[in-house]
């Protein structure tokens, strides 16, 4: 077997380290805003009668540095100017309530500084399209979940909310460990956007899988042409009932491809499980066919080898 | 790993505790905050625990448990966490991260997954090193000898030397087939000023244990094998970003090691201990009595390496124009193994105890290009266009082989060509989306996507073919009430197939057509509708419907659909109480037909045609309730589930053909059920001290044409010899007793 050039472990931990080393050289102190412009009060007047509110804030994500780093009008970066609110001693229509705005402004609100790493492309992306909004998912004063502010403790509850059917389909027996919580829907999309259809994030949904089934990846002396299009053309990734979440049983799937002379073709009845035949039980076709994902053997044409 | 992983937290501790005096610039109002929470505590299992399905994803130990521990330690913009579930199970998980919010984040992930097939497997095969699976010699001379030699032989007494090998199945052992995933993510950001950041992720999977495998020696004698499975993937993305107001650039290059450290695997014959094969071809590979020993190919090592780019550039206040470029090279120049390892094959070819050349030289390069515009034409009206491309270019290079091995029994003097197969997707897309009033948006897109594969087909004069594909969509988006709010989708889809009038597969007549490139006709429908007609009180509705159906299709796939409605309700009796309840129901059809033909010549005969109508209906309800047993101090929490797949099937066959009748299954094909009960209690004794009781019912079902227990034995029937990997049913009874301190 060729062995290939590994990255050590030990020596990308070891880069650690020099990184931390090089951060004062490399850093330059953030530069701040200007003073509070005219209308803004200020978080701590908020806190005057918010003060749980502000408090949560702080603690929160939105509460460091990171968001400092790019505004200083702190709960009036989403609330807008605070002053006619204060004037008023409160009240509605006094001040932004991103609830009460359009989803365009709710997202626009949030893309000001979240307009970057995976949600680049939420303009005209899905969800954007569908009317929905940054604030349909997260919260920001209620959130149940601290690392990225979301709805629902778990990331696959919010994505259930609409998507009914796929939350019925992890109750299959083969799936995916989402209901384990090994996975997330995140592992495979990016519901904020992306180039590729149904928001996979990454080039196509072959090199997505890929990337937890590199054995799969190949290329091999002989490919079995619908697998390497497209999974998705007998897997289902949300689950199934069949095994290794094929779409239909096997030796019927295979057959919606394959007929010819003798066994592709063959109708295997009942009478074939009597008699406990190989091109129908256990895993039907794969019992011969084992590497039906492509295979390397110079004698692998027809994947038994 | 254990001396990794210490290495890791000791080493991220030191510098989490070491950098946060250094911060000298923070006021002294920056106190460092120390948070944590455990839960351990004693958990007790009970049931029906023959099956592995019940712990295919998960442990669940009969032991005192560790759940989490949580801990973070904070001063100013810097942290330190580290969280742990599952601590000392097969499906733990660990994260340790240090950061300064804002400027760093140094994150280490280790995550293990097992996956376990079956606890019931059994083999008469041993592995004396990895990849080699025998069985006593003497066995396999007493089957040879009762076989004989030679094809008359084989198709005489195939049976008896069957029935001598199941004499012996009383000596199988026990193995346990399943995987473990273990896993370790370094991910590191960098932002040293605002608009730059870099980011690196670096992983290392090691993957081990088996799965089954078909091991075939002729089509009448499938075998099963424990495949070894030793898989090793490394994972390094090394990124750049820059935003800035007027847009964000992205940049980028991923690599992916795979490595396979068992390559091939070699398993004796139990029915043969010397090598032979036939000038018959028939006897010999249908009934497995030719090759002494199988070689096969596993997964060989390879490695991928891609560049990327993508931009974002805010053209104007509501104009964005994206980029994405990515090019990369799948490798894989493993070693070739020959023809067979059948030693009589070289009186047919010589070369076939040879490779036909060193290594596999198989390389694609692969590229995908994406640019789309999305911008508000005017007030309320957004359009978005684009174009997609990704092209899978296969450099394999090209080989002719005089002819190949069948199942390692004989030498089929066919010459066949390694051909690499290529294909290019490219889409166009214009989207409008028109926000009618205030929460209500007419969404209209249309796309036209198309295919074109070189060497698809395998039949002369097919070798390029192309599938193109008119999809129109359109949804309405409405939340105008407060109480109400609607979702409705429709699209149509056209794929029609630049082979599909000729009838390139078999023969003239016979329009059989492979549905993942034939003509299509697409259509779904998707709505859903929110109420809340008091409140705090939801209901949802749930619809959608999906047919594709295949219009010239006569044999093959013909039509696939599935339906589905349900409703979800949610109340909210007070501030600390609630109640939920689901059902949705799903049906997915799969109607195919397909001919028969019995001998070496395909039958034109429409007689010998059968169809079969598969059927899957699933039922899932769920309901459940939390409340406040007492305000502040106790809650209770309540959640049942249950689901059920009824797999059916319809087959039929028109009289006066081969089959002469269509023996419907006397059962569904495959039927499970599911059923899952939580309850959790959870009394808060102090502020940080809470107490939890949990109990946990679990029951899973299987009733498979193929895979119940009295069918899915270890026999040497007519047709092979299997490993019995079952999964039967479970019942679980879990209970624990949780303490959850927090600070």
């Amino acid at each position: 077997m060729a062995k290939l050039t590994r990255w050590s472990p030990l020596l990308l931990l070891a880069l650690i380290p020099l990184l931390i080393v090089a951060l004062p050289l490399l850093s330059a102190p953030p530069g701040r805003q200007a003073a509070q412009a005219a209308g803004y009060v200020g978080m701590e007047t908020c806190a005057a009668c918010h003060e749980a509110t502000v408090i949560a804030f702080k603690d929160s994500i939105h509460g460091k540095k990171g968001f400092a780093m790019r505004t200083t009008h702190e709960c009036e970066t989403c609330h807008g100017p605070g002053k006619a609110h204060v004037d008023a001693e409160g009240g509605k229509g006094t001040i932004i309530n991103p609830d009460n705005e359009t989803k365009q402004e709710q997202s626009r609100v949030c893309l000001e500084c979240h307009s970057r790493g995976t949600q680049m492309m939420w303009d005209g992306s899905t969800h954007d399209t569908h009317d929905l909004s940054c604030l349909n998912c997260h919260s920001i004063h209620e959130a149940e979940d601290e690392k990225v502010l979301l709805k629902t403790s778990t990331e696959p509850d919010l994505c259930f909310t609409c998507h009914k059917r796929k939350q019925s389909q992890f109750y299959r027996a083969s799936h995916h460990p989402i209901p384990e919580g090994k996975m997330e829907c995140t592992s495979c999309h990016n519901p904020h956007g992306t180039a590729t259809d149904y928001l996979i994030s990454a080039d196509s949904v072959t090199e997505k899988c890929y990337q937890c089934h590199a054995e799969k990846r190949g290329p091999f002396l002989w490919e079995h042409v619908p697998v390497r299009e497209d999974c998705t053309n007998c897997h289902d990734p949300h689950g199934t009932n069949h095994l290794r979440m094929l779409v239909a049983k096997v030796p019927f799937l295979c057959q919606r491809c394959h007929s010819d002379t003798r066994h592709p073709g063959t109708l295997y009845d009942q009478s074939a499980v009597d008699t406990f035949s190989n091109r129908i039980v256990i895993r039907a076709c794969s019992n011969c066919h084992q590497n039906i994902h492509g295979s390397n053997h110079p004698s692998g044409k027809y994947f038994v080898r | 790993m254990n001396k990794l992983l210490s290495l890791t937290l000791v080493a991220g501790l030191l510098f989490g505790v070491a950098t946060l005096p250094a911060a000298g610039q923070e006021t002294s109002a920056d106190q460092a905050t120390v948070k944590g929470k455990v839960i351990l505590g004693p958990q007790g299992v009970d049931g029906r625990r023959v099956s592995s399905k019940f712990t295919e994803y998960r442990d669940v130990p009969n032991d005192f448990v560790f759940g989490v521990f949580d801990f973070s330690l904070a001063k100013g913009n810097r942290y330190l966490t580290f969280y742990a579930d599952r601590i000392r199970q097969r499906d733990a998980r660990y994260a340790v991260a240090v950061g300064d919010y804002g400027r760093y984040r140094a994150e280490f992930v280790w995550d293990k997954i097992p996956h376990r097939f079956s606890f019931n497997a059994r083999t008469l095969y041993v592995q004396p090193e990895p990849g080699v699976f025998t069985v006593s010699d003497e066995i396999r001379t007493l089957v040879e000898n009762a076989v004989g030699n030679g094809g008359f032989n084989a198709a005489a007494n195939i049976g008896a030397g069957r029935s001598l090998l199941s004499s012996f199945l009383d000596g199988v052992h026990p193995i346990d087939l399943g995987l473990q995933r273990d896993k370790g993510i370094l991910d590191l950001a960098y932002t040293p000023t605002v608009p730059l950041s870099f980011g690196l992720t670096a992983s290392r999977e090691k993957r081990t244990g088996n799965r089954e495998a078909g091991a075939s020696f002729g089509f009448n004698f499938a075998n099963e094998i424990p495949e070894p499975i030793d898989y090793i993937t490394t994972d390094l993305d090394a990124r750049a970003e820059y935003a800035k107001p007027w847009g964000t650039l992205q940049a980028g290059l991923a690599v992916s090691l795979f490595d396979n450290e068992i390559e091939s695997m070699i398993w004796d014959n139990p029915l043969r201990v010397t090598d032979q094969t036939y000038v018959t071809p028939f006897g010999a590979y249908v009934n497995g009595n030719g090759a002494a020993r199988g070689q096969m190919a596993l997964a060989p090592s390879s490695n991928s390496e891609r560049a990327y780019f993508k931009g974002l550039v805010k053209v104007a206040k509501y104009t964005r124009l994206y980029g994405t470029f990515s090019f990369g090279i799948f490798n894989q120049n493993a070693p070739l193994l020959p023809y067979t390892i059948n030693s009589a094959l070289v009186a047919d070819y010589p070369g076939a105890l040879t490779p036909p050349r060193a290594t596999a030289q198989a390389k694609a390069d692969v590229t995908s290009f994406d640019l789309s515009v999305n911008s508000r034409l005017v007030k309320s009206l957004y359009v978005k266009a684009g174009f997609r491309y990704y092209n899978f270019d296969d450099r394999t290079v090209a080989m002719d082989l005089p002819g190949y091995t069948f199942i390692g029994q004989i030498w089929e003097d066919t010459p066949i060509a390694v051909e690499p197969y290529s294909f290019m997707r490219s889409k166009a897309y214009a989207d409008l989306t028109w926000h009618l009033m205030r929460s209500t948006s007419l969404h209209v897109g249309y796309s036209y996507s198309r295919i074109e594969r070189t060497e698809g087909e395998e039949i002369e004069g097919a070798d390029e073919n192309t599938s193109h594909e008119n999809t129109f969509k359109v949804s309405l988006d409405s939340n105008v009430l407060d109480w109400l709010w609607l979702r409705g989708a429709y699209l149509h889809g056209a794929r029609r197939w630049s082979l599909d009038a000729t009838d390139v597969i078999y023969i003239p007549g016979f329009a059989f057509k492979r549905y993942f490139e034939s003509d299509r006709n697409r259509d779904s429908v998707n709505a859903l509708i929110g109420l809340s007609p008091v409140r705090n009180f939801d209901l949802e509705l749930s619809y959608s419907l999906g047919v594709d159906n295949y219009p010239t299709t006569s044999y093959g796939l013909k039509k696939s659909d599935f339906s589905s409605y349900g409703a979800d309700l949610t109340y909210t009796l007070g501030k600390s109480s609630s109640l939920f309840g689901f059902y949705t129901h799903e049906l997915y059809k799969g109607d195919q037909a397909d001919r028969q033909s019995p001998a070496d010549v395909f039958v034109t005969d429409p007689a010998n045609d059968w169809t079969a109508l598969l059927e899957d209906h699933v039922n899932t309800v769920g309901a459940g309730f939390n409340t406040a047993l007492v305000k502040d101090k106790a809650t209770l929490n309540v959640t049942y589930s249950f689901s059920r797949v009824q797999g059916t099937s319809l087959l039929a066959t028109p009289a006066g053909g081969t089959p002469a009748t269509a023996v419907n299954f006397t059962q569904g094909i495959d039927s499970t059920r599911i059923q899952i009960l939580r309850a959790y209690l959870q009394w808060k004794l102090r502020s940080n001290l809470s107490v939890g009781l949990s109990y946990w019912f679990e029951q899973w079902d299987l009733d498979d044409i193929v895979r119940n227990d009295y069918a899915v034995n270890y026999v040497t029937a007519a047709s092979g010899m299997y490993m019995g990997a079952l999964q039967p049913g479970y019942l679980y009874h879990v209970g624990s007793l949780m303490f959850i301190y927090s600070w």
